[in-house]
């Protein structure tokens, strides 16, 4: 192996840089990229980086207790960075990119630039193990972070053991299927993977809901980091060809729902990653998935498929009873929207508590109208003149019902009555309203079928109405036909509008329009 | 799915509304010339909501709760008849509240007692129904205002 100046120059360099300072997870790889960021922009600084690139891994091994092997070397770049296998550390993308030759370096070093790693190792296995695992990139670190399993700082559930054994395991099956290029595939894969959880199914454990949201800020904070530093990162790029065997794996794998990119640092972190991302991905020209990955990672919900889908945010629980409750939360939120556009004057208030009374309101104000109208009717009702009904239309109503009107159609047969239906459907219903009413002696509760049969059989133009009445009953529910039929020569007052005969009209109506 | 549904249901359909509700005009103007104004009043009253209901459909709860309201209020008060426990079994889900009565009636249950056949409903369904109900009753207070005006011409 290539080993260049002395790992002592350079080590300083790296051990200087928030090394020690916090020992929290996404601390722990915060100072570590940061500490390889900034490493100078030398030419060869891999021994050092080597290094500190074990010594990093060490750390990481120790702290997440990943259950790998990563033994900590001190000396020869080769022998640690071939060692652990198994870790399945998504390397840097662009190492696996550029140079085959870079082996597994088994942590991820994002911004890095390739030159620096490019000479990491000779390894040949270390190529393929580089390839294997995801690019580690802004984005990517949430996958590289996610199969390792671990918890961001504000999830901590993620360090129950099954979620960083299942990370591991199944990120070690995708992305096993693939060597080499796709590393970038990967890192924009798993920016994309958590928009993508929505298609894929259901829900697992909700402890991968905290791996994948525990990957998913610490990326972009430490990319964002790095970039701000104006590092040259031909890493972006590089992580361009990530192997598309983590984006099969993740909607395959992973089912669970993923952490949405959430809070507002987030989302501020997000453009800047993206910017940076996405210039130098066009720069390299292999800007494809990570543009994808962009679009996932800008686009904060998916639209929703055959169910909901639902993310935890960031910050808050992700157990499953909390997230139905966010889906019931959002449910409610959707409908008080829409009734902010039926109920007017609603359009600034804000809160459900204000937004329910002002329902309220409005509901009563509408049955005070309609009360209202109606004892106004009543007195205006004997002036009714059913010749003219037309000047009864309200504005807003078909105009085709005008020039039937001035026919008027006898029902005395049921074809009429039938006719009269089918023309329902062209607005024209009036007339029939008029002969009709004035022709039958509606005095019985029209909705009760046996009510309906008993108007038939006094009334001829009725008779062909048996049928459709019948249908009455199968459209409302039995419980109307316990209504006590009324008599049928009784002279009374309607509880329900003259509706007897008509009652198979609108059934029929009914029918059609259902 | 769901969207698309709500989207059908959610226009009334203005003619069929007219038409329900000028046929029951008509038939109580012809029947009822000899009752009392507050029968009369009352009686267009429930025209205007069964006729309000009919054009919604069955599909909805508040329509069958209307209607099931409106013939009740038609039998027992016309007939005479001893006031029946109004038929519920089929049209409410009985939820188990704790304490209903103790509690103190929040706005949704207001809302729950003003939508007919909201009692047994959960927040988000109660609020869909409110919504429906709110287009039918406008598109109703609209058509007796239209009608009002033009008999009054």
């Amino acid at each position: 192996m290539n080993c260049g100046p002395p790992p002592d120059q350079l080590r300083p360099c790296f051990l200087n840089l928030n090394w020690e300072q916090s020992m929290d997870p996404t601390g722990h790889f915060e100072s570590a990229l940061s500490s390889i960021v900034s490493s100078p922009s030398s030419n060869s600084p891999v021994p050092a980086e080597g290094l500190a690139v074990n010594n990093l891994v060490g750390r990481l091994a120790s702290v997440y207790n990943c259950g790998e092997e990563i033994s900590p070397r001190s000396h020869h770049m080769g022998a640690p960075l071939n060692s652990p296998p198994k870790l399945n550390l998504s390397m840097m993308g662009y190492l696996g990119h550029q140079q085959p030759a870079i082996g597994g370096l088994p942590f991820p070093a994002n911004p890095i630039p390739v030159a620096h790693l490019d000479e990491l190792s000779a390894d040949p296995g270390f190529a393929k193990r580089a390839a294997r695992f995801s690019c580690f990139d802004g984005r990517n670190y949430s996958g590289l972070a996610g199969q390792f399993g671990l918890p961001r700082a504000s999830s901590s559930q993620s360090l129950k053991a099954t979620g960083p054994q299942m990370g591991l395991p199944e990120s070690g099956k995708a992305i096993q299927t693939q060597e080499g290029k796709q590393l970038e595939a990967n890192d924009a894969e798993f920016g994309n993977a958590r928009e993508e959880s929505s298609v894929s199914d259901p829900i697992s454990a909700g402890g991968e809901v905290s791996l994948r949201g525990a990957g998913e800020n610490n990326p972009r904070k430490r990319k964002a980091a790095p970039k701000g530093k104006g590092k040259d990162t031909a890493l972006p790029n590089s992580a361009i060809d990530p192997p598309k065997a983590a984006e099969e794996e993740d909607p395959n794998a992973k089912k669970s729902r993923f952490a949405e990119d959430d809070g507002i640092d987030k989302e501020s972190i997000n453009p800047k990653v993206e910017q940076n991302g996405s210039g130098s991905g066009s720069a390299s020209g292999d800007g494809g998935a990570q543009k994808q990955g962009k679009e996932n990672n800008v686009k904060p919900l998916e639209p929703p498929k055959d169910y909901i889908h639902v993310r935890a945010r960031r910050g808050q629980a992700t157990d499953s009873h909390s997230l139905a409750e966010r889906v019931r939360r959002e449910k409610i939120s959707q409908r008080m929207k829409l009734l902010q556009d039926l109920v007017p004057g609603c359009n600034k208030v804000t809160g459900k508590a204000v937004m329910l009374d002002e329902i309220i309101n409005y509901v009563q104000s509408l049955q005070r109208q309609v009360e209202f109208l109606s004892m106004k009717l009543a007195t205006v009702n004997p002036r009714l003149d059913f010749n003219n009904v037309a000047d009864l239309l309200p504005k807003d109503m078909h105009q085709t019902c005008g020039p039937v009107l001035n026919s008027v159609y006898p029902l005395e047969t049921s074809g009429a009555a039938l006719s009269y239906t089918s023309q329902l459907q062209q607005g024209a219903p009036l007339h029939c309203v008029v002969t009709s009413a004035l022709e039958t002696q509606c005095t019985v509760n029209p909705l009760d079928p046996t009510l309906c049969r008993t108007l038939s059989s006094h009334q001829p133009f009725i008779n062909g109405f048996g049928d459709a009445s019948s249908q009455m009953g199968t459209f409302w529910e039995d419980d109307l036909q316990s209504v006590v039929p009324m008599d049928l020569g009784q002279n009374q007052e309607i509880a329900v509008s003259s509706q007897s005969f008509h009652g198979p009209l609108p059934t029929a109506h009914m029918k059609i329009e259902l | 799915m769901n969207r698309k549904n709500s989207n059908k249901s959610r226009n009334p359909n203005k003619p069929t509304l007219a038409f329900y509700f000028l046929r029951a005009l008509a038939c109580i103007n012809k029947k009822t010339s000899m009752a009392s104004y507050n029968q009369r009043s009352g009686t267009i009253k429930r025209a205007a909501y069964a006729s309000m209901a009919l054009a919604a459909g069955p599909k909805r709860a508040w329509s069958r709760a209307v209607l099931c309201r409106v013939l009740w209020w038609g039998s027992s008060r016309l007939h005479g008849f001893p006031t029946r426990r109004r038929p519920r079994a089929f049209f409410h889900r009985r939820v188990r509240v704790a304490d209903p009565k103790l509690r103190e009636p929040s706005k949704a249950d207001v809302l729950r007692r003003l939508v007919p056949g909201a009692k047994a409903m959960d927040l988000s369904r109660l609020l869909e129904e409110t919504a429906h109900y709110i287009q039918y009753l406008r598109a109703q207070v609209l058509l007796m205002q239209n009608v009002v005006g033009s008999v009054s011409d």
